[in-house]
């Protein structure tokens, strides 16, 4: 009767995919946008490259949070901990909440990240503050995963 | 340590010195001309105006150049430095230099290559059209009518092709179609028809929607001209590329153009200056605001090359609009970078950098609290900073992270945290590593991972810390300026308030001892009356005072609990640098324990084993921790900052002041040495 560990190896594999998802997404649309701003001007790559990537973030941190998990049930080693089913739906729910947070924070930086592109696109000057708008929305990707982390730590198995 | 003392300055000297005064003052750049709109109209010296077409000129042609540069900026375009340039090699370049015909030069290979441009674009436009037509035999100018017939060419939609086919043979009209060519979409054919039977393939061609087209005529089949295109393609291709690399060669010159036109910029500052000048018959005046300490080097300076001219000296009048320079300490400076983003402070009021520079310093290792990257953090600033010589604005930018680096190193070193747990991985693999752990456990006062409530409760606190000093900091600026009422009505019930609300917090949390609570409610209850009585003063009626009294008292409250709860997010980032180092440590390890037992050879060979885990293992490390050091630095810098400007600022900055702009020798594309 491992339904617990179900739960938990099913919460991990939802964090790491859907973070990861919607990092994609905001990566992309910032791609789109850098595209076309250096299709009339490619020396601006140099500082675009920031832009683009800090959507990337929140995949890697949904990947973390997946990892503590693994980690928590000893997942790659030969002595995995089995959590009775009350332990696997907390995890199985911090993981899909948590995801919810990384992957939409991560879509709406995104768009963030294309409106400084098009900014830096007239005005190269300002590219410093261009590059400040998107880490606004990366403080609530943060608190996503300090408080997976705070939670995980709770789930005493 | 504050913003800099402004002296106004008047300067009355004879016309016939007056250039040579004017450039002294832009050398010595330590003047900012006050616009005079006195009766006396201004003109700018001759010459100064025609320079501004030639100005463009340069600057057109420099950006041209630079792109046909090789590229030497760093970091992939996001800091250029300027190239530094000696005052020998700008005196050469500025008598030597012939920029004008560099100028001619480049404008006549630019022309030129756009005239090859444009004909290519000609061309590919041509093979664009003929390319269909590629099987049509005849010759392309003898597509038109002979004696008793007529040929024309279309195109017809693909799917209406075989019901076009039908109708034309049922028409029963002597003509010959062909299809020449079709594809995803259209049906392109040649019919020949007699000339009398015009009408009725009309109809037919129309009903279809037949497409008349009509190419231009030559002497050669349309395949023969494609294969003329495409030579002649080649050749173009060869022309704009042999002028391309004529633009290449001059584009060594560029860094002399740059020169050359920061010069003439220079000049013609100093005759944009000379417009604001009053001017009368036989002399002129200026009135300028200059720092009180480079008074005396001025008065010197005109003294020793100037016998008739006359200084006067006094101080700003209340109500003039003095502008601000702010100078600080050598360890506070670095932080104006950060001052600067918000904006100046008026000249009466306070220079928030050396209050906000403790804090920021704090803050920044607060946040990134990993010892390793704040190494990192330090060395990469400090190698920067030796290498390249770059102006105030970029060496200021790197002192910040300099200092800002050492604070992480010591707020990472207090939390045990150096690349995470590294030591203590370090240690378990090998004794040998184990002094070095026991003198990181030695230093340790709070590990986040272990106590980080602890944390959050610091955090909190010093949010607590600034927000009071905020208000102290505000109680400065009026006593400064003489506002003392303002004090006792405005700081003092706030910050009763303040003491009375975090003490009865604390006793609710049960940190301190219930027996002080009712110095704290008293002192609540009695700064919260007070504040209402106080805050509405500047409003009229009696309604209005009392209505904004209470408005204050309830956005303090709450202004005070959003704002401590706002400094949590240092508490986040500090924890999240620990978790995130840490895991990739754990990544690191057991990727390189895993990887290998899926390669089944590597496997059985214990060197090689040894080996390709090693490098695995070091490769994620490294790869990681920057990902990470990275993500953790821009985070850390900019949610501080947030942190100064809406919670530390708010208390007391008074923005709108103008930044004293010196008249100077400014350079935009290159550092003078």
């Amino acid at each position: 009767m491992e339904i617990g560990l179900a739960f938990a190896v099913a919460g991990a594999a939802i964090v790491m995919a859907i973070s990861g998802v919607g990092s994609a997404i905001g990566v992309a649309l910032a791609g789109q946008a850098a595209g076309g701003v250096m299709t009339e001007d490619p020396e601006k790559f140099g500082r675009m490259i920031p832009l683009i990537g800090i959507p990337g973030t929140q995949g890697f941190y949904g990947f973390l949070i997946g990892f503590l998990v693994l980690n928590k049930l000893n997942l790659l080693t030969a002595q995995i901990k089995i959590p009775n089913l009350y332990q696997g739906l907390q995890i199985f729910a911090i993981c899909l909440v948590v995801s919810l947070v990384e992957s939409i924070s991560a879509v709406w930086q995104g768009k963030v990240s294309v409106a400084s592109i098009y900014m830096v696109a007239k005005r190269p000057e300002e590219a410093g503050k261009a590059l400040v708008l998107p880490i606004f929305v990366e403080i609530y990707a943060i608190l996503g995963l300090a408080a997976a982390f705070l939670l995980l730590l709770g789930v005493k198995i | 340590m504050a913003i800099s003392r402004i002296k106004k300055l008047e300067l009355i000297g004879l016309k016939r010195d007056k250039e040579r005064i004017l450039a002294l003052l832009q050398k010595l750049g330590t003047i900012q001309l006050i616009e005079e709109q006195g009766p006396a109209f201004a003109q700018g010296i001759a010459g100064s105006d025609s320079l501004s077409p030639s100005l463009l000129e340069i600057q057109d042609a420099i950006s041209v150049l630079s792109v046909f540069q090789k590229p030497t900026a760093m970091l992939g375009g996001m800091i250029k430095p300027k190239p530094l340039v000696y005052r020998q090699q700008l005196k050469e370049v500025i008598e030597l230099f012939d920029y004008q015909n560099l100028l001619q030069e480049l404008s006549c290979l630019r022309n030129h290559l756009k005239e090859l441009s444009q004909h290519k674009e000609r061309l590919i436009q041509e093979r664009y059209l003929l390319s269909p037509w590629r099987k049509l035999e005849i010759p392309l100018d003898q597509v038109s009518y002979t004696e008793h017939c007529g040929i024309l060419l279309g195109i017809a939609g693909i799917r209406d092709y075989p019901k076009f086919q039908e109708e034309l043979t049922a028409a029963g009209l002597n003509l010959y179609c062909q299809l020449l060519n079709a594809d995803k979409a259209n049906a392109y054919m040649v019919i020949f028809y007699l000339k009398e039977e015009i009408g009725g393939l009309e109809t037919t061609l129309k009903a279809h929607r037949f497409n008349f087209i009509t190419l231009t005529r030559h002497p050669d089949t349309a395949a023969d001209r494609l294969l003329e295109i495409n030579t002649q393609g080649l050749i173009l291709d060869d022309q704009i590329e042999e002028i391309k690399d004529k633009i290449r060669n001059l584009s060594l010159s560029c860094f002399k153009l740059m020169v050359t036109y920061d010069h003439l910029a220079n000049i013609r500052r100093i005759g944009e200056a000379d417009g604001i000048l009053v001017k009368q018959q036989f002399t002129f005046s200026l009135s300028a605001w200059i720092r009180e300490r480079q008074v005396r080097a001025l008065e010197k300076a005109m003294a020793a090359e100037f016998k008739e001219v006359a200084l006067f000296i006094s101080d700003p009048v209340p109500g003039d609009e003095v502008p601000v320079e702010l100078e600080n300490n050598p360890l506070v400076e670095p932080f104006e970078f950060i001052t600067k983003i918000y904006g100046f402070p008026k000249y009466s009021e306070i220079d928030p950098t050396p209050y906000m520079a403790p804090f920021f310093f704090l803050y920044f290792g607060f946040c990134v609290s990993d010892a390793g990257y704040g190494i990192i953090l330090t060395l990469l600033s400090w190698l920067v900073l030796k290498r390249f010589r770059m102006g105030p604005q970029g060496s200021r930018f790197f002192k910040l992270f300099l200092f800002c680096g050492i604070s992480t190193i010591l707020v990472g070193a207090l939390t045990g945290s150096w690349f995470g747990n590294l030591p203590d991985l370090l240690a378990q693999y090998s004794k040998a590593f184990l002094p070095f752990k026991n003198f990181k456990d030695s230093l340790i006062i709070l590990d986040p991972m272990k106590e980080p409530t602890k944390l959050l409760g610091i955090a909190l606190c010093l949010g607590i810390i600034q927000v009071w000093f905020g208000n102290t900091v505000a109680a400065i600026g009026n006593i400064k300026n003489r506002r003392y009422l303002d004090v006792f009505l405005d700081q003092v019930p706030m910050l009763t308030f303040l003491f009375g609300l975090t003490g009865m917090a604390l006793v609710f949390l049960k940190l301190l001892e219930p027996l002080r609570t009712p110095v704290f409610q008293y002192a609540a209850l009695f700064a919260a009356v007070a504040l209402i009585l106080t805050q509405g003063r500047s409003e009229k009626g009696l309604g209005s005072k009392l209505f904004y009294g209470v408005y204050n008292l309830y956005s303090a409250l709450s202004g005070y609990l959003s704002d401590v709860l706002s400094y949590s997010r240092l508490w986040a980032l500090g924890l999240v640098t620990g978790v995130m180092a840490t895991t990739i440590n754990l990544i690191s390890v057991q990727f390189s324990q895993i990887f290998l037992s899926v390669i089944p050879f590597v496997n059985r060979v214990a060197i090689l084993k040894v080996i390709v885990s090693s490098i695995i293992l070091v490769g994620i490390f490294i790869c990681g921790h920057l990902v990470a050091f990275f993500m953790n630095l821009l985070g850390a810098f900019v949610h501080p900052v947030r942190l100064q400007f809406v919670e530390f600022f708010s208390k007391f900055f008074k923005s709108g002041g103008r930044p004293f702009r010196p008249f100077k020798v400014e350079t935009k594309y290159i550092n003078i040495g």
